[in-house]
């Protein structure tokens, strides 16, 4: 059953929103979604119905006051006992006996009232002067008033209008999330953060996602080491990658800064620019919580559905550096899954091999964009061979940790989320191949689209990665991992090409074992230790083979494969640079 | 007035003759069925007045609940019959539906004007074009969108099969997408509002 089959039930589409379909039929819609740009587009569509409707609803209203539910009861009772329904669990004999006391109740009290008020009103126009009755009468009034205001509408009765659009959405989201979510896709749940994710994602959003075609394995996702300066397990060593025949660089890990709140949805945009087509690469930014600290998603705060905020994002980018949205940006349904890091300002996105290697593929062809920094060509030239070689495949995928940085408000920028900064530090593992055994350690790649100004997003350009030279014997698997953080970028107001500055490197410690690699590696390593040395980077190897640190001269206690490799990068913003706005 | 026994313990008593604890069923239950209502026919008093016929007809009918469904469910079910009811003494006495009771939507002082009106200007246009919907299908989408019942729950309710609740919510939303695109009400999707900040 697929879109184009006439047999397709479109109404399998709403129940597949709601998570009303059983397992055959979300697996039918989710093939023919696949191979339906319409369908797809019907599911946001309609994903942003139901959005709309529930964000109307009126959920905080209540009854003004208690229903006189004893009033009904005495009229029920009698309706009861005179109905014909001799099946009527309640005896009507004891709602008889009921209503007929409550009848004689009342007469008493009747009764006893009019003979008090029979007394009082003798005694008031005896005792009392004649002046003083328009008073009486006064407060008899006001107690009235006082009495019947009981069953006022009180102010904390009337709806509360929520502040803005945003609390209609949450309201909507609430509707939403008390709904379940559909099972979970053969592609989402293939992330080892999956279940957390889905939970968390309307279900326009994943449910809605033909499965990805590269989607990894299970074994391919890497799990993230609450330290992320501490290297990662090599689980995800996938029994069906090619081992890599020549060289391959050890593990590394990048981090830049960036300052955009649009790095994923850019990222998106030019992948999906990719001849391979939209879903060649697919990125999962994780939700697990709130997208909202997010910056680069904070246009979920309104009334659609997570595929149509990406879809918005996308267009709110390129109108803002006009940049054409093809219908394949609009409707392209993405996989999104970014998992809220230790902190609000974290997050972590874990790449399979394929989506990191389409990453640094697109930084190797956007190199030029960054002309402008001194050595980022030397730099990335000497990353190329580690990822950017499309011989030479990532055995792993990587995984991808941003912390995020407040930039001062000076001068004050329209949109808040200007004012932030991401730093993100990329860890790739090292391949298990024994082919690979020794191998040596790049530094992979910095990248990130344009700065950010308050008149728009410029398009980005990429930072470039460094290189710590290998040290260390033969290592089996495992590697370490390289760590860049670029400290501020300029931003870049309105104006194409990447960060303006240049790159430094201020400090570098390698720990990656790559004896048998050294040679090979001698000149590229030699050429970058010069480089970055110009610019006072410390670079202190180890030698892991040996059991020897570099570094303090002591004995590790574990082979240096999960040691971290460090190299901290910071962009100086060029002397009379005036396009920042910090 | 609470109590910490469950609703069919409380029915128990009811039946066995300790019909006071009807009002704890009463107080239990009558927000949600003056929501649920509200949402149905958008004017306060009426849901009021509905949700009243509703307990009085549960107090009535209590022996017939055999405990198939929950009695919310079952409680529910009885509010859309009277709902209906409702609808039709309406109709015959020709009332103006078009014109929803919105007063309810009274604005706290301390909000952003702006975007109160935005909020209240778009809840007006969806609650106008679910006004447009044929009954039965305005029902299907308030108790599934707004209500957030699920399928089976609306089929118990409406007494119709599943399927016919998944078939006619989906014509219901279709119908509603074509109103919205038409009442524009796009343009308050993402982008708009972007611009708007």
């Amino acid at each position: 059953m697929n879109a184009n089959d006439e047999r397709f039930d479109e109404s399998l589409i709403s129940a597949y929103l709601d998570g009303e379909l059983s397992e055959p039929e979300r697996l039918a819609v989710e093939s023919a979604l696949q191979e339906s740009p319409t369908l797809q587009k019907l599911v946001r569509d309609l994903s942003t119905v139901r959005s709309l409707v529930a964000a109307s609803s009126d959920k905080s209203a209540t009854l003004s006051r208690s229903l006189q539910s004893s009033e009904w009861m005495s009229s029920a009772a009698g309706h009861a006992h005179s109905s014909s329904d001799r099946d009527a669990v309640i005896p009507t004999s004891k709602l008889d006996s009921v209503a007929k006391r409550n009848r004689m109740m009342i007469g008493l009290l009747a009764s006893l009232a009019a003979v008090l008020l029979i007394f009082l009103t003798t005694n008031f126009l005896i005792d009392q002067e004649t002046a003083v009755a328009p008073q009486v009468a006064l407060d008899a009034n006001a107690q009235k008033i006082s009495s019947e205001s009981d069953n006022a509408i009180t102010p904390s009765d009337a709806r509360e209008i929520p502040t803005d659009l945003h609390s209609t959405i949450n309201r909507a989201d609430r509707v939403a999330s008390s709904v379940p979510p559909p099972a979970a896709s053969s592609a989402a749940s293939s992330l080892e953060n999956g279940a957390r994710t889905e939970a968390a994602i309307p279900p326009g959003l994943v449910m809605a996602l033909p499965p990805n075609p590269t989607a990894p394995s299970p074994t391919d996702s890497i799990p993230m080491s609450a330290d992320p300066m501490v290297d990662l397990p090599l689980t995800a060593q996938s029994a069906t990658t090619t081992a890599p025949m020549a060289f391959q660089p050890g593990p590394s890990t990048s981090g830049l800064s960036v300052e955009s709140q649009s790095l994923f949805v850019y990222l998106e945009q030019r992948l999906n620019a990719n001849e391979d087509g939209p879903n060649s690469v697919r990125w999962r930014l994780a939700a697990k919580d709130n997208l909202e600290t997010h910056a680069f998603h904070a246009t979920q705060t309104l009334a659609v559905s997570g595929a149509e905020q990406i879809a918005a994002n996308t267009e709110e980018i390129a109108a803002n550096t006009e940049q054409p949205v093809t219908n394949a940006d609009r409707d392209v349904v993405k996989e999104i899954g970014v998992e809220r890091g230790e902190s609000e300002d974290e997050f972590v996105i874990n790449l399979t091999r394929d989506e990191a290697q389409k990453f640094f593929q697109l930084a190797d062809s956007e190199r030029d964009n960054f002309s402008d920094l001194s050595n980022v060509d030397e730099l990335l030239a000497i990353a190329k061979p580690a990822s950017l070689s499309n011989e030479q495949p990532l055995e792993s995928g990587i995984s991808v940790r941003g912390r995020a940085q407040n930039l001062p408000a000076s001068p004050p920028v329209a949109d808040a989320r200007q004012l932030r900064k991401w730093d993100l530090e990329f860890t790739i593992p090292a391949p298990s191949s024994p082919l690979l055994a020794g191998s040596g350690n790049l530094g992979a790649g910095g990248f990130g689209p344009g700065g950010v100004g308050p008149d728009g997003f410029g398009p980005g350009g990429f930072g470039a990665g460094g290189v710590g030279p290998s040290a260390g014997g033969v290592g089996a698997s495992g590697g370490a991992a390289t760590l860049m953080e670029f400290g501020p970028s300029s931003p870049n107001v309105g104006l194409p090409g990447g960060g303006n500055g240049k790159v430094e490197a201020s400090e570098m410690k390698t720990t990656t074992p790559a004896e048998s690699q050294r040679s090979s590696m001698a000149k590229s390593t030699q050429t970058n230790n010069s480089r970055l040395n110009k610019t006072n980077a410390a670079t202190v190897p180890s030698d892991a083979a040996n059991g020897t640190s570099a570094e303090s001269g002591e004995i590790p206690d574990q082979p240096a494969k999960d040691k971290p490799i460090r190299i901290r990068i910071k962009i100086k913003k060029e002397p009379g640079s005036s396009d920042s706005n910090e | 007035m609470e109590s910490p026994l469950d609703d069919l313990e409380l029915i128990d008593l009811i039946r066995a003759g300790s019909v006071h604890h009807f009002s704890i069923l009463v107080e239990r239950h009558q927000n949600r069925i003056f929501q649920f209502l509200l949402t149905l026919l958008r004017n306060r008093q009426d849901a009021e007045d509905v949700a009243q016929e509703t307990f009085i007809g549960a107090f009535r009918k209590l022996h017939s609940f055999e405990g198939r469904s929950t009695f919310f469910t079952w409680l529910r079910r009885l509010a859309y019959n009277a709902c209906i009811d409702h609808l039709r003494k309406q109709k015959s006495r020709k009332s103006d539906l078009s014109t929803p009771d919105v007063s309810f939507l009274n604005a706290s002082p301390n909000e952003n004007p702006v975007s109160q009106l935005v909020e209240r200007e778009t809840i007006e246009a969806v609650r106008a074009a679910i006004d447009q919907l044929p009954e039965d299908q305005r029902a299907i989408v308030c108790m599934r969108d707004i209500e957030g019942m699920d399928y089976a729950e609306i089929a118990t309710v409406l007494d119709i099969p599943i399927g016919t609740v998944r078939s006619r919510l989906h014509r219901a939303r279709l119908e509603l997408k074509d109103i919205f695109e038409r009442a524009g009400l796009r343009a308050l999707t993402p982008c708009q509002e972007i611009d708007n900040r």
